[in-house]
């Protein structure tokens, strides 16, 4: 058995050079041939509400079709400075499907390449309110749990949520599944939380009456530029009873080091599409950036019911989110671009 | 699904070791991009070739150095004896049947009844499990890792990246699962029709739920539980070809499942048919979901979204957390020609229950499910069950 792991390694470090020498013929050969697109940025969109606006300011009108991606979203979308946009379709299944087609596609040098994941999501109202915009820095699974139906709970359980093979709520699992939880890298989040808060972010008329109906900070105050934590899952859960969930599911995946600030489909799938692309040698998974706006609170405000907040309000939230994912991202999209001499080696102090 | 408190209890009688060496533990599990390269490093005792190497080397790009994804067919060896070799890709390989696993003991039955003593390194996949195993008839089998993220980013890097000529391959997802004691029992395997996704819904917690409602998951974009929701994900349900399933049927139905004493004990508190009766070969379908739900109700909401969302002709019978993920990316190679969707069937046995018997409450079954003695029948069966289609595909083709 050791044996065998131990060639495992051989043959991972192997495939590696193999691959190196493979890639320096392909270079060759690729004078006067198609060229790989060397990709600067690429931007991370789950659907298209959240790709327009990419597409639109950056000018990424270079097509180019990628086989295995989303039917509903066939080509990655490319300007003359080497940004690129992905549109993946929604929830995990999606994200890994469209992620993995793209890096293992060999249409793109995604060895330097910083990624973007950039979505819209429910936001905690202690955290923010509708129109901000929060770079993670722990990803979440709030799927990867167990559940039993909350009008049944044992005696002592908050809720009906637990981790997998735990035995109560407050008991922290064991990471078996390895997606449960990735902490990015803090330099580079601080660096693009650093180029991106004093972003001039959109807001609509319906978001500013609709925060009216808080009584709290930041759920009240006009939208801004934050760091806190997102979770992931499947199921879109809504109300202040799973939000408490995702607030203390965030704390017990982190030892009590991340805030849980907003709520999606995907990310936790992209990352681990991301990770595997790496171990392949393919880019450098510290290059991953999180960015997710507010379209939605991710329960009522007093005297709303769940119900009401989750399906027949508006909240005006959708179109400032979408326009300040670019309004955020766009200024470290620009900067990367102006000082790729740097940004290709690391992070620029 | 793994039911890893039954895991602990049951690797010696299936005689396997733990592969998942650094589970658990710290706060953030990105622990590096490439745990086969760690494990190696962990356990290179081996003082004539000290494999120097730097797990860096996987993931940190060489702004130098362009890497072509395409996959190089060299075989590799230990550089010691030279007795074992380990090939990267398949080399244009054309596998019979590709069984797919999602955890250890799932893999396991197959590699040991089928001799599958051929590894293929494949990049991109887990690092639990890295490596396709193959037998000489061509038959071979992936581990994918469990939860939709991993069965979706195993499945990739074994259609881009693995070196297979697929497009003759027949594919057999099979897992064990919960199972609906209105539709079989601990040890039964269930053929699937439909897989139903039950992760894609919104939720309310039931305690705040609007009045009269069964349960709080209901359609994303829907105004109650009852409305069937449009399918934007394109991933909520998927039908698997009927030829392929009738034969799967029909060459499994009269096979003798494994049981366990265990579970005879404990089906018998269900006290009535089939949750009562032995494990036999039955057709229902399979919901997938990242998150593992157990109790009477959230089971009742799987029947009734099976329904809602095959329009009454599905049954739901067995909960996982992967088979919609594994054939999105399936469908996604087919549409480009690399395999063929209607060749692809879903085989889950049942290794709990994903509700209680009468009396007992919600939480207990669930947190006591490793109590039931399934998981080894469930286990075994999916190999008494799946091999029969496996053998005709190897004699007669797919």
């Amino acid at each position: 058995m050791l044996r065998t792991k131990r060639l495992y390694g051989l043959a991972g470090l192997l495939s590696c050079l193999v691959f190196a020498a493979g890639s320096e013929r392909a270079a060759r050969a690729a004078d006067g041939g198609a060229a790989k697109i060397a990709v600067k940025v690429l931007v991370i969109n789950m659907f298209s509400g959240e790709a327009q606006p990419f597409i639109d300011n950056l000018k990424l009108t270079t097509d180019v079709a990628v086989p295995g991606l989303s039917a509903d979203y066939p080509k990655v979308h490319c300007n003359a400075d080497d940004v690129c946009e992905l549109t993946t379709g929604e929830g995990h299944t999606n994200v890994a499907a469209s992620v993995s087609a793209l890096e293992y596609s060999g249409l793109f040098d995604l060895t330097a390449t910083y990624f973007m994941i950039a979505g819209i999501s429910g936001i905690d109202p202690t955290q923010g309110t509708l129109g901000s915009a929060a770079w993670a820095h722990y990803l979440i699974d709030f799927g990867i749990q167990w559940e039993i139906d909350a009008r049944t709970l044992p005696t002592g359980w908050t809720g009906g949520y637990l981790g997998i093979n735990t035995m109560s709520p407050t008991e922290k699992p064991m990471l078996d599944y390895r997606t449960e939880v990735f902490e990015l890298d803090p330099t580079l989040q601080a660096k693009a939380y650093a180029l991106s808060k004093g972003a001039k972010l959109t807001d609509s008329d319906t978001a500013v009456a609709y925060r009216a109906h808080w009584d709290i900070s930041p759920a009240k105050d006009p939208p801004g530029v934050v760091e806190c934590d997102t979770a992931a899952g499947d199921t879109w859960w809504h109300g202040a009873l799973l939000e408490k969930r995702a607030q203390d599911w965030t704390k017990l995946l982190t030892d009590g080091k991340g805030t849980y600030c907003t709520t999606q489909q995907e990310d936790n799938a992209t990352y681990e599409a991301l990770k595997r692309g790496a171990s392949t040698g393919l880019l450098d998974v510290k290059r991953v950036l999180v960015l997710r706006t507010a379209s939605n609170f991710d329960r009522p405000y007093p005297g709303q019911k769940p119900y009401d907040s989750l399906v027949t309000a508006t909240s005006g939230g959708f179109v400032p989110s979408t326009a300040n994912l670019y309004n955020v991202g766009g200024l470290v999209i620009a900067d990367i671009v102006k000082n790729w001499t740097a940004w290709k080696v690391a992070v620029p102090k | 699904m793994n039911r890893f408190h039954v895991l602990a209890t049951s690797l010696a009688a299936l005689g396997l070791a733990a592969c998942n060496s650094d589970s658990g533990g710290g706060a953030a599990t990105d622990a590096g991009t490439d745990a086969a390269i760690k494990t190696d490093a962990s356990v290179s005792t081996d003082a004539g070739t000290p494999p120097v190497i730097d797990s860096g080397t996987m993931s940190k790009p060489d702004a130098s150095t362009v890497v072509d994804a395409a996959v190089p067919d060299a075989a590799v060896h230990d550089g010691g004896d030279g007795a074992v070799f380990i090939p990267v890709g398949g080399g244009g390989r054309a596998p019979k049947a590709m069984i797919i696993s999602m955890f250890g003991p799932e893999g396991q039955v197959w590699i040991d009844n089928m001799k599958l003593t051929q590894e293929i390194f494949v990049p991109g996949l887990s690092p639990d499990y890295p490596t396709v195993h193959c037998n000489d008839d061509d038959v071979c089998n992936v581990i994918t890792g469990m939860g939709h993220a991993n069965a979706a980013s195993s499945i990739s890097a074994l259609v881009y990246n693995g070196g297979f000529d697929l497009t003759k391959t027949v594919f057999l997802i099979a897992g064990i699962a919960g199972i609906d004691p209105g539709q079989g029992t601990l040890g039964s395997a269930a053929w699937a029709r439909y897989l139903v996704d039950f992760g894609l819904q919104w939720e309310i917690d039931a305690r705040e739920m609007p009045d009269g409602w069964p349960y709080g998951y209901f359609g994303i974009g829907t105004k109650g539980p009852t409305e069937k929701p449009s399918l934007d994900y394109r991933t909520e349900v998927f039908q698997v070809n009927e030829v392929l399933l009738q034969r799967a049927l029909r060459l499994s139905k009269d096979v003798v499942l494994d049981d366990s004493d265990d579970a005879v004990k404990f089906r018998a508190k269900y006290g009535a048919s089939p949750a009562s009766d032995p494990p036999k070969v039955i057709q229902c379908d399979t919901a997938a979901g990242d998150t593992w739900f157990a109790g009477t109700a959230l089971g009742q909401r799987a029947r009734d979204w099976t329904k809602l969302l095959t329009d009454d002709k599905g049954t739901y019978c067995t909960t996982q957390q992967e088979d919609n993920a594994t054939f999105e990316v399936l469908k996604r190679a087919a549409a480009i020609g690399k395999l063929n969707l209607d060749s692809v069937a879903v085989l889950r046995t049942g290794s709990d229950f994903d509700r209680p018997y009468t009396g007992q409450t919600d939480g207990d079954g669930l947190v006591n499910y490793g109590a039931q003695g399934g998981f080894v029948p469930a286990i075994s069966n999916l190999y008494k069950a799946g091999s029969p289609l496996i053998e005709d595909v190897v004699a007669n083709g797919p």
